[in-house]
């Protein structure tokens, strides 16, 4: 063991034997890394669930045979990912066996992240044979900040998951390049190949391994080359099932933005993302730079000595980000959970080699440490509990309407005071279908009180327009809850006399979303029954909306036509009697979306009278209706 | 073949098989909620259990999980909505005339009435699904409740396959703020 090795890290209990020094030595050697990680993460193990969780929750719902697992499982889904072991079979399993209970899911997170660190330690211990450059690899890397995600949100499991099939894959790396041995090559390939369940990132665990081999174990360069061929047939296949997004915050620029999504990710990964207004002060760029130039110099003065790994290490960091350089629309703190493992290897390797140097040197590399550890410990104590705060304020939501749903299951439900963390954490991904409360809706002006995200989504749709809360409260259809610190509190009565008593409450909405119940008293004849989400109409059939207020507004109407005769049908569509230009909708679509100009005469109006004509209709199967088409949502904008 | 196909039933089972052993009980949602004071319904579903007691006299059992038959005379109490002592209510019944009925009496007369104040009767002569809707005045609507009294100008009368008096398949009954 090197004096670096001594002093780093020893201290063993003197008058023991030496073999008990030693092995307890040895057990607090790899038991610290996962004890600091609860340490550092301890409110992460206990949050509830939010936000996308509540998406891959809901799968079970889906799984009813062989064909529906496998859909569940493999098919493409949020933004065409397709992560079979971190996402779905993570979540089917575990609500499969416990239900809505978070912990164990969090034990599952806890368990893998307490793997990688142990496995970094080994990994930095093969690289540079080293004990205390294991052990500061781990603690650098588990005490960035921009790891709080990962440890305080279960649909961030991805992360961890990819980070140990990386760690396991390269340590097996290491052992066959140590040993020979084939086992250990064949062990590197079945966590690979396990990896692409875990994160599409796993495509560019081979480039890592050939310039690792290519810089310090050429003689192994060939035996990597044919992991390129399942990452070629993953990306190949993943192009093919989720062809690559255009538009949106996931669409892929390879323009001039890379260079300043990569600079953003440097920055992130050595000062994190979301540092609180004055965390730092005006030392935030300072210390940005000492990092910077500390471990860049650091590379490039190990480089000249031909020492080629902190270049790996450097490159580590840099190869695993490339995939997410080119979504400069969605830089997220958590995509650095794979590519700081590099940074922290190179940070561990540059303190164990400035140990040796003089006590100058060590001073100032123990001010570096400081400098880098403590704000990122303080920022983990700081970020995760409110991770945590917001899943219980989730939960309490969550929950209070399930048992609100309970007690009136035939009526809708309306939350007052719902802010912006519980909206986007929770009431955006529809958390209360999990229970079966499908008509849960936001009290008129909640959007008022709720940060806007356009890119996500809009709050405008989840509020009930006030003059259908005005309807419903007359005719007894809805109860309202406010959000409130222990519990949803019923404040129904209350509410109803205050919004009866508003003038001008009755205002006709401008978006009728016919499928819902509550706006029956929109709809005249020609309408059958809703059906989650809409509504068919029969021959002819009309409805109430809310007039344009300037010419320039138009009526958007979205609809489907699922099934029925493959030939076209003629819709006609009025506006106060005046016709607008007639439409073929082909029938055997899954949705439909038109918008019209409006008439003039129409401007300025409270209301509007649509008349919808179809030239004929059809039945289907046993059903006896005279079908039309079916409709969702009407909105005048 | 077989095997293939028994190993896939195996799997598939697997996922329920694994729900049904280890999911815990439903947790016990009571503390999540501040409930109002129980009051009455503006509106009643006469198939809801909770609207049972207001459901005064006149009114059979319920039958598939639906809807009552009514005798002659029957009676129930609503709570008059938010604002109605203001803006007045509808009182809206909605109910079925069988072709029994129909056939037995040929039309039937249907009136009702909220303390002294008494509401214009309607004649049905079709059988199927009607509405009886009544415009009520703000001045009754006043209390915590309100009795409404409906009456049927004539019933079948008890036979031998039927030994009650029917009068009309009731599905729900409301008031409504106008």
């Amino acid at each position: 063991m090197s004096t670096a090795d001594r002093t780093a890290y020893s201290a063993p209990a003197a008058g023991l034997p030496a073999i008990l020094r030693r092995t307890s030595s040895e057990v607090a050697y790899w038991l610290l890394p996962p004890l600091l990680c609860f340490a550092a993460f301890w409110p992460g193990l206990w949050v509830w669930f939010q936000a996308d969780d509540f998406a891959w929750l809901s799968l079970p719902f889906s799984v009813h045979d062989w064909h529906s697992l496998m859909h569940a499982l493999f098919a493409p889904m949020a933004q065409g990912s397709i992560r079979p072991l971190s996402e779905r079979a993570f979540f089917l399993v575990l609500e499969s066996a416990f239900g809505l209970h978070a912990l164990p899911f969090r034990i599952c997170v806890f368990l893998t992240q307490c793997a990688n660190v142990t496995l970094l330690a080994a990994v930095m211990r093969r690289l540079t044979g080293s004990r205390a450059a294991g052990f500061w690899a781990a603690v650098f890397w588990l005490v960035n900040a921009n790891l709080v995600v990962v440890m305080a949100w279960s649909s961030a499991y991805n992360q961890v998951l990819c980070a140990f099939f990386f760690l396991g894959a390269f340590w097996f790396l290491l052992r066959y390049v140590q040993t020979g041995k084939i086992s250990n090559y064949i062990c590197q390939w079945i966590l690979f190949l396990f990896g692409f369940g875990a994160l599409e990132v796993n495509l560019v665990y081979p480039a890592l391994a050939a310039f690792y081999t290519f810089l310090l174990a050429r003689r192994h360069f060939r035996a990597t080359l044919p992991l390129f061929i399942p990452s070629a047939i993953f990306a190949l296949a993943d192009r093919m099932a989720a062809p690559a997004q255009i538009t949106g915050p996931y669409a892929l620029h390879f323009d001039r933005a890379v260079p300043a999504t990569f600079f953003t990710y440097w920055h992130w990964a050595l000062v994190s993302a979301y540092v609180p207004p004055g965390f730092y002060g005006r030392l935030e760029v300072l210390l940005f730079a000492v990092l910077t130039i500390a471990l860049l110099g650091f590379v490039a003065v190990r480089a000249f000595r031909r020492d080629w790994l902190p270049v790996f290490c450097l490159a580590w960091f840099a190869i695993v980000l490339a995939p997410f350089l080119p979504v400069r629309d969605h830089i997220s703190d958590y995509y650095l959970t794979v590519p700081t493992l590099g940074l922290a290897m190179l940070g561990a390797y540059a303190l164990v080699r400035a140990w040796r140097k003089p006590l100058a040197w060590r001073a100032l590399t123990v001010a570096v440490v400081a400098a880098y550890t403590i704000p990122m410990v303080r920022l983990d104590r700081t970020l995760t509990p409110w991770w945590a705060r917001r899943s219980w304020a989730v939960e309490r939501m969550v929950l209070g309407v399930a048992r609100a749903h309970q007690l009136h299951p035939d009526k809708a439900i309306l939350l007052d005071g719902v802010d912006s963390a519980l909206f986007w954490g929770g009431v955006f991904h529809h958390p209360f279908r999990l229970f079966g409360a499908f008509d849960v809706y936001l009290t008129p002006g909640s959007e008022n009180h709720i940060e806007a995200h356009d890119a996500t989504g809009s709050v405008s749709s989840y509020v009930l327009p006030a003059g259908v809360a005005l309807h419903a409260a007359k005719s007894d259809h809805i109860v309202v809850y406010r959000v409130g610190y222990k519990s949803l509190k019923a404040i129904t009565s209350n509410y109803e006399s205050t919004i009866l008593a508003r003038p001008n409450g009755d205002e006709v909405p401008r978006k009728v979303d016919v499928g819902n119940p509550l706006m029956d008293y929109l709809l005249g004849p020609g309408w059958y029954l809703a059906e989650k989400g809409f509504r068919w109409m029969s021959h002819a059939a009309t409805l109430k909306i809310g007039g344009p207020t300037s010419g320039a507004e138009r009526l958007y109407i979205w609809g489907s036509a699922p099934f029925g005769p493959q030939a076209a049908v003629l819709l006609k569509v009025t506006v106060d009697g005046m016709a607008l230009p007639e439409t073929r909708i082909p029938l055997g679509q899954d949705d439909f979306r038109l918008s019209f100009p409006l008439p003039h005469e129409a401007v300025g109006k409270n209301q509007i009278l649509v008349g919808l004509e179809v030239e004929r209709t059809f039945r289907f199967g046993a059903d006896t209706r005279d079908l039309g088409l079916s409709f969702g949502t009407f909105e005048v904008r | 073949m077989a095997i293939e196909t028994t190993r896939r039933q195996l799997l598939i089972s697997l996922l329920p098989l694994c729900t049904a052993a280890c999911r815990r009980a439903e947790p016990d949602l009571s503390g999540y909620t501040e409930e109002e004071p129980p009051h009455l319904l503006s509106t009643v579903s006469t198939a809801d259990p909770r609207a049972a007691p207001q459901l005064l006299s006149g009114w059979y059992q319920v039958e598939q999980n639906a809807w009552r038959w009514t005798a002659r005379n029957f009676a129930a109490v609503l709570r008059p909505p938010p604002a109605s002592s203001t803006l007045g209510a509808i009182l809206e019944l909605r109910f079925a005339v069988p072709d029994v009925v129909i056939t037995v009496l040929k039309s039937v007369t249907l009136s009702a009435s909220i303390g002294v104040l008494r509401l214009a009767p309607q004649t049905y002569r079709q059988p199927g699904r009607q509405v009886y809707l009544r415009e009520v005045p703000p001045n009754v609507l006043s209390g915590d409740s309100v009795r409404v009294d409906f009456s049927l100008q004539k019933a079948v009368p008890p036979s031998q396959s039927d030994k009650r008096e029917l009068g009309v398949i009731v599905h729900s009954l409301s008031l409504e703020t106008k």
